[in-house]
């Protein structure tokens, strides 16, 4: 095993949005009623791999092919602890 | 090499039934089965079965008599059923037994499936973050295909729409209602691209079925339905299966192309001379997809084959005639039993009133497991 680098930027591979709460262990599962919506990819990285990251929502539209950067984001758990994760969100500009 | 017969077949309706537990289900289409082979529990001489949420299948013994054989219990995801006829089958060549039973059945607890990560070689903090949900792969794969191939909306609501019309044709369906195109297609996005009457559910069902050698068939004089090819595949390298964090730079063929290609070359017959087909619709993009991954026809050759009608019963090539996994919903250790049962029914021509026309000789069943597993088969009518 070896670290690579993949980069900050890939593009859209395919993509979904998860429209209901996940069952545990999901963190949020405790309190559905602070659920929210969020996306599911694939990016495609310049080297041609596939990473399956959550997607931040905004007002775009998300498109196959559309280029997508590496976020770093925060999850909460139920008891108050959180949890340092990454996002893919809409390239802009 | 000397073909393995299904000469008893047996079915608990899928759907719910209170009061009555998934092992009971189980016992019950076992008993269907020795009863349709005309044989006794103590004729079987070894045993194969699974449940996801009923417990070890091996229990079934305590009702079905405790004879001492060998009874072996097996989990391989949805593709569980597949699985247990796969071993079963092989146990007749073998020659371990005279008589061998695949059995499956299942009583989930309603709303989708919550895999366990540490359970499917996944890390823990992809299914923590929500990473780890069925119905996204399904969606994911989905998405990315239509994309691929120009696959409709409208077809994805086509697929629904045939399996609750065929489910309506089912005395053992758990959905028997039509459900209106307008309805499938407004009904509420669950994954985009798939909506709420796109899914199958989790449910409950059991089914049994029995096995013998071709000479012992010949012996009896018994009626039959004969496995022409039994394979088993798993995921390979670059394929794109479910649970996946991530994919490879080729996408290279799935575990379902391999072992189709698999029992295609084993029973020396093509896609085009099987008359009636079961394959595996988790939901409605799985049963359009795996239709090429199987063979049926080319990748995107799909929408003109569905919008001209040729996968209802009364087309060229019937697909899921007792309504899938969407008009029965999934007892995962029984549901790949159940599509081996509807094909033994149309090939016996017993299907009642979705009898496919005009006597169908040969059929195929395809199921598909987490967390990458698929188990084909091939069956003849003589």
């Amino acid at each position: 095993m070896e670290d690579k680098n993949f980069g900050t930027v890939g593009s859209l591979w395919s993509w979904t949005m998860q429209n209901l709460p996940p069952k545990a262990p999901y963190f949020l599962h405790e309190n559905k009623e602070n659920f929210k919506i969020y996306g599911v990819g694939f990016i495609e990285m310049p080297c041609g791999v596939k990473i399956k990251s959550r997607l931040q929502i905004n007002d775009l539209k998300f498109e196959i092919g559309q280029l997508m950067e590496l976020k770093t984001s925060t999850l909460k758990k139920p008891n108050g602890e959180t949890l340092p994760t990454f996002e893919f969100g809409v390239k802009k500009g | 090499m000397e073909r393995v017969a299904i000469i008893g077949i047996g079915l608990h309706p899928f759907g719910r039934t209170p009061g009555m537990s998934g092992l009971d289900q189980g016992v019950f289409a076992a008993r269907k089965a020795l009863n349709d082979a005309d044989l006794k529990w103590s004729d079987i001489g070894i045993a194969f079965g699974g449940s996801r949420s009923s417990g070890h299948a091996m229990a079934a013994t305590n009702q079905l008599g405790l004879t001492g054989l060998p009874f072996i219990n097996l989990y391989t995801g949805c593709a569980t059923g597949g699985s247990s006829l796969f071993a079963a089958a092989n146990a007749i060549k073998s020659g371990a037994a005279k008589y061998a039973m695949a059995l499956g059945f299942d009583k989930h607890e309603r709303g989708a499936f919550s895999p366990s990560a540490k359970n499917n070689g996944v890390p823990s903090w992809v299914s923590e973050t929500g990473l780890m949900v069925t119905t996204q792969f399904f969606a994911l794969k989905l998405q990315r295909y239509m994309h691929d191939y120009n696959i409709s909306n409208d077809t994805l609501v086509k697929v629904a729409e045939k399996a609750f019309q065929n489910g309506s044709l089912n005395p053992n369906a758990w959905r028997k209602n039509i459900v209106p195109y307008k309805e499938i297609a407004e009904s509420k996005m669950i994954s985009d691209p798939l909506r709420k009457y796109m899914f199958c559910s989790p449910a409950e069902g059991g089914a049994a079925l029995i096995l013998t050698s071709e000479t012992e068939v010949r012996k009896m004089g018994a009626k039959a339905v004969f496995l022409e090819a039994t394979e088993m595949r798993t995921k390979n390298y670059g394929s794109f299966e479910v649970y996946d964090t991530c994919l490879a730079v080729d996408i290279k063929p799935t575990a379902t192309s391999n072992a189709a290609k698999a029992a295609f070359e084993s029973a020396g017959i093509g896609p085009d001379d099987i008359d009636v087909l079961q394959i595996q619709d988790t939901e409605v993009g799985a049963e359009i997809m795996h239709l090429a991954e199987n063979g049926f026809c080319k990748h995107g050759d799909q929408e003109s084959l569905i919008q001209n009608g040729e996968t209802l019963i009364s087309g060229k090539i019937p697909v899921n005639t007792d309504g899938g996994c969407i008009a029965n919903g999934e007892p995962i250790g029984a549901s790949g039993l159940r599509q081996i049962y509807e094909i033994c029914l149309q090939l016996r021509g017993q299907a009642g009133l979705r009898q496919v026309l005009n006597s169908p000789q040969v059929g195929y069943t395809h199921v598909y497991g987490s967390p990458g597993v698929s188990a084909v088969n091939i069956l003849s009518a003589s």
